[in-house]
């Protein structure tokens, strides 16, 4: 009969006894993980099953398994501080293996992370707001100055669209940062979905941790653009940032993750492409909603 | 093998019965408003500039012809979404009939190792289909 292993509220999967025992031996099972099989009224902790008596009693006191014996390295954790934050900030963008070789990420604790984050992001994008505002324009004059034949119709839609009022700006980035982590979180949930896909066994918890420090990351050193002026060197250095964002933020998500960089991007450019148009299609219609109810 | 188990949560456990229903009820509370107020979305960005439909082009479509109750239209605009909306319509269904009845047994679905292999062919199967389908029906 297959026995259902859960352990820190997210499930393991389903195992056979063999497994079980195998599982136990090797250190993949703890003794106080919660197993349960049909015909049973409650999840009981494998140390109490009969079954495993004989295995748990054989196990040697060195196969304990690793994330009980480290210490917490990530500087977020040790204390929730400001100068811990840009410690973390930091080891993100230099040593992300190190810096979050063990830690609970619990995403509770990385709530304030965030929101520190979105301070810092209110201002630059409000100044790049004021200096940025007529992006559209800006773009179409780009447009032009490539091939303005190849990219007439794209210049005619943005054309269109009507110019965005700047109170909604305004209002638009204070929503954003009232609701940063939680965004940000959202994501996390479509690379939890792809990495499930995958089979690998990380948590939600901190799968929209590791999305949420990484994006912090990314968003606190590239919306230093928003500074720049004129508009082209403003492109021309959000082009240029793009891959070193998604290496950057490729690494540190494994690194949290303990999964390999490439699977990150794989799932974010297969998983993540389909979820982004549904999410940009559901942020366009809560947008819309906004402009009908105005 | 893939099949349904009637199991007690363990501790800790998300209550997806609650989260699932409450998802589904809003995003449908919020959907016929937004439609009703003649709401429509920008359109696809890779549509405009490639000329090919990506695999949610047609989803407000679908939902805006799911709040006019036609499901045969809005079958045919996203089929993918039209799914997952049925699903999520089932699992409120079956949401609620576990909260009236007080059950402590939920429903999960079980997915062997050797089931899960095939999963993400099959997976990718099913999304080549359905885009087939979209260049075919939306372009």
């Amino acid at each position: 009969m297959q026995i259902h292993v859960a352990r820190d509220s997210s499930s393991l999967g389903v195992f056979s006894v063999e497994e079980v025992v195998s599982g136990l031996k090797s250190g993949r099972f703890l003794m106080t993980d919660l197993a349960w099989r049909e015909g049973m009224s409650s999840w009981v902790m494998l140390a109490q099953w009969t079954e495993f008596a004989g295995v748990i009693s054989a196990i040697p006191p060195d196969v304990v398994p690793q994330s009980n014996n480290l210490s917490i390295t990530v500087p977020w954790e040790k204390s929730p501080s400001l100068g811990n934050y840009f410690e973390t900030i930091k080891g993100v963008l230099l040593t992300p293996y190190t810096t979050f070789a063990s830690g609970t990420f619990n995403f509770k604790n990385y709530i304030s992370f965030g929101y520190i984050t979105a301070l810092f992001l209110i201002p630059l994008s409000i100044f790049g707001q004021m200096y940025q505002a007529d992006v559209n324009q800006n773009l179409i004059e780009i447009l032009e100055s490539i091939n303005p034949s190849v990219f007439s119709k794209f210049i005619d839609s943005i054309n269109s669209q009507p110019p965005t009022p700047e109170f909604a700006a305004f209002c638009g980035i204070l929503c954003y940062a009232a609701f940063y982590p939680f965004f940000i979180a959202l994501f996390g949930v479509f690379l939890w979905l792809g990495l499930k896909l995958f089979r690998e066994s990380v948590t939600l918890d901190q799968t929209a941790v590791a999305v949420l420090i990484s994006t912090s990351a990314v968003n606190l050193c590239s919306s230093l653009i928003l500074l720049t002026a004129p508009f082209k060197i403003y492109f021309l250095l959000g082009l240029l940032s793009i891959i070193p964002s998604i290496i950057i933020s490729c690494r540190a998500t494994a690194a949290v993750l303990k999964v390999s960089p490439m699977k990150v991007f794989g799932v974010w450019f297969i998983c993540g492409f389909i979820c982004c148009c549904c999410s940009c299609a559901l942020v366009a219609l809560f947008g819309a909603l906004a402009g009908a109810a105005l | 093998m893939i099949r349904f188990v009637r199991r007690p949560a363990f501790p800790g456990e998300k209550n997806y019965e609650l989260i699932g229903s409450l998802v589904f009820i809003g995003f449908s509370i919020f959907a016929f408003i937004f439609f009703q107020l003649g709401g429509t979305s920008p359109g696809c960005l890779f549509y405009k500039i490639t000329s090919i439909p990506c695999l949610g082009c047609g989803a407000t479509r679908c939902a805006r012809e799911l709040s006019y109750l036609d499901f045969w239209s809005a079958f045919k605009y996203n089929p993918g979404v039209f799914i997952i909306l049925a699903l999520g319509f089932i699992w409120t269904l079956y949401s609620a009939v576990f909260w009236i009845s007080g059950s402590s047994l939920r429903l999960r679905l079980v997915v062997s190792e050797s089931a899960r292999k095939f999963f993400i062919p099959a997976l990718f199967i099913v999304a080549l289909l359905q885009w087939l389908w979209q260049c075919y029906y939306l372009r």
